[in-house]
């Protein structure tokens, strides 16, 4: 078997380093086990979803959802509004734009 | 003292806003310490407010909750104060506007006292998953409030304050309400705008009320329900709303689904619901016994479909949108590190629980699965609301546990929420109000009604806070 932390389930072993890197998740050394515990348990209870009879239900996309949702708009916002915006983001240049790292040169 | 009692006061003069303000914020002062509801009072602010409420020349009549003071959950932004989530990721963050139903309170001249304990982003049934310490229950300091909207709860229960609001997702506001002995509401998802509410589970995400009555649940609606263009899910048609005149329950229709009388039901519970069944039906209630199989999945519904939508929620918090950084020498190790050390366990267990029902591999036997099971269950009550007015029940399957006893097994946390998520899956509203006590803990009363019968529901929950 593939060294790892996994979850155990009816039909198979799900490796939570994988679902935390695609997460984008740092789950620490010490917890790893007692999470995939916990999720095993969780999806060993909502298992029983598989189970039900669902053919004569509609498609989703065709039922009306209980909202009436209209167009997405985008807003004017004050002045103020977009300065505590920018207050919060973690770095801002001289010129006044907003610093990241890069993402370019990562390690795949 | 109720909303009602305030503005009885401030009407005949016998009392000012700031004397009211200054009556909450000294009881807050003597009680939270041994509580823990509130993460920050704003005495200062609450205090100028108040004293521009007596003096502005203001008519106590225009604004419908002059001088009332009220709190939020932590989730709701507030212009220019912190806005954390229950989460250490977002301990530093500033609101930067005032979420629509916290404007809406302002402007009808309610006063903010404070931002309240949460679950970390609404994830938890007991309020110990907040990052910053764990609110305890007013009636009980040994046991939990319930959550995720326990601080607030807390801070009703022990009349630090007459009303707040926080978010219901699965029962958020509705447990921790009837865990605490007070009436929490949830409305019909999109009569109250989310703008400005931290997205958790977007389709099941509302604004819901904590106060002591429902008169005062129904004060706080009139103010702050009704359509935004801020916020894409709100109901462009408003829903009727409330006026709790002389209710009668004669020939009301009750609608009891024999699922919610489970083997996961405390003993004891039972009989509290039942006397409050018998009452309605000494009024004139008609009890309809119903039989609605798919109530069974709810539950296993809703913890696919949550986590899913939180696991795209959390995206956000990476510390370049949102959150505070965790420096790393590259861009993906630093957005893992920073979600790493910004969340909690149990964000953490829902976010890989809502990858793993997404990913490729599982997506159809658990995600889609789930949605189509959740359009079950919602022509499942259509076709129950056909015969019936209301649908009532147990709000939680127990009363309020010691601290500590659920926390390290998340399945049996997940249970406390098995008579909720049905109304936060088909969108309709729903209320808990206190219906007697089991071991000298309050027991909740869950009343749910048809889509936009938000009114219906607080009618008929009045009447049994007020005549039965």
């Amino acid at each position: 078997m593939v060294p790892g932390t996994f979850i155990h389930m009816a039909e198979s072993l799900i490796n939570i380093e994988a679902l935390a890197a695609l997460s984008y998740l740092e789950i620490a050394a010490g917890r790893k086990d007692k999470i995939a515990e916990d999720i095993g348990e969780i999806l060993l209870y909502v298992e029983r979803i598989r189970a039900l009879d669902l053919s004569d239900e509609p498609d989703p996309r065709e039922v009306q959802t209980p909202s009436d949702m209209r167009e997405d708009i985008v807003g004017n916002h004050s002045e103020v509004e977009c300065e505590r915006i920018v207050e919060n983001f973690p770095s801002v240049s001289s010129d006044g734009l907003l610093e990241a790292h890069a993402a370019l040169g990562r390690d795949l | 003292m109720t909303i009602r009692e305030i503005q009885t006061h401030l009407a005949d003069g016998s009392m000012t806003a700031r004397a009211v303000v200054d009556g909450f914020l000294s009881r807050i002062e003597k009680r939270d310490a041994s509580l823990g509801a509130f993460l920050e009072t704003y005495a200062g602010d609450a205090r100028i407010r108040a004293d521009e409420l007596d003096t502005g020349g203001a008519d106590k009549t225009t604004g419908a909750l002059f001088g009332v003071p009220f709190v939020n959950k932590d989730n709701i932004l507030v212009a220019g104060k912190v806005a954390s989530g229950g989460s250490h990721i977002l301990e530093n963050y500033i609101g930067s506007y005032d979420a629509t139903a916290i404007r809406r309170l302002k402007e009808a001249g309610a006063v903010l006292l404070g931002r309240t304990n949460m679950d970390e982003f609404g994830c938890g049934s007991s309020t110990e998953s907040s990052a910053f310490g764990v609110t305890k229950n007013p009636l009980d300091t040994e046991r939990v409030p319930g959550g995720s909207s326990g601080g607030l709860a807390a801070a009703v229960a022990s009349q630090m304050v007459p009303c707040g609001i926080g978010s219901d997702t699965g029962g958020s506001i509705r447990q921790p309400a009837a865990l605490c002995g007070v009436c929490g509401f949830k409305p019909t998802y999109g009569a109250i705008s989310r703008y400005g509410l931290m997205a958790m589970a977007s389709s099941l995400d509302t604004i819901g009320i904590i106060a002591a009555n429902v008169e005062d649940i129904a004060s706080v609606f009139r103010v702050i329900s009704g359509a935004d263009p801020l916020d894409v899910t709100s109901r462009t048609v408003d829903v009727p709303l409330p006026e709790l005149g002389a209710v009668n329950v004669e020939g009301l229709r009750i609608g009891v689904p024999k699922q919610y009388f489970d083997d996961h039901l405390e003993p004891g519970i039972v009989d509290s619901i039942e006397q409050a069944l018998r009452a309605y039906e000494q009024a004139g209630a008609v009890r309809v016994p119903l039989d609605i199989p798919i109530l069974e999945d709810a539950l296993a519904i809703y913890y696919v479909l949550m986590p899913a939508e939180v696991s795209s929620n959390m995206n956000r918090y990476d510390g370049l949108q949102y959150g505070s950084e965790t420096p790393e020498s590259d861009l993906f190790a630093q957005v893992r590190a920073t979600r790493g050390a910004g969340f909690g366990d149990e964000v953490k267990r829902r976010i890989l629980l809502g990858t793993f029902v997404l990913s490729a591999g599982y997506v159809d036997a658990y995600y889609k699965k789930a949605v189509r099971a959740r359009y079950a269950l919602r022509r499942a009550l259509e076709e129950a609301f056909k015969d019936c007015d209301v649908i009532v029940g147990p709000t939680s399957p127990t009363v309020a546990w010691k601290i500590g006893e659920k926390f390290d097994d998340p399945v049996t946390m997940y249970l406390s929420d098995i008579y909720t998520v049905v109304a936060s899956l088909a969108g309709l509203p729903a209320i808990s109000i206190p219906c007697g006590a089991l071991n000298g803990l309050p027991v909740g009363l869950q009343l749910m009604g048809r889509l936009g019968e938000d009114a219906k529901v607080m009618d008929a929950a009045h009447w049994y806070m007020t005549q039965a």
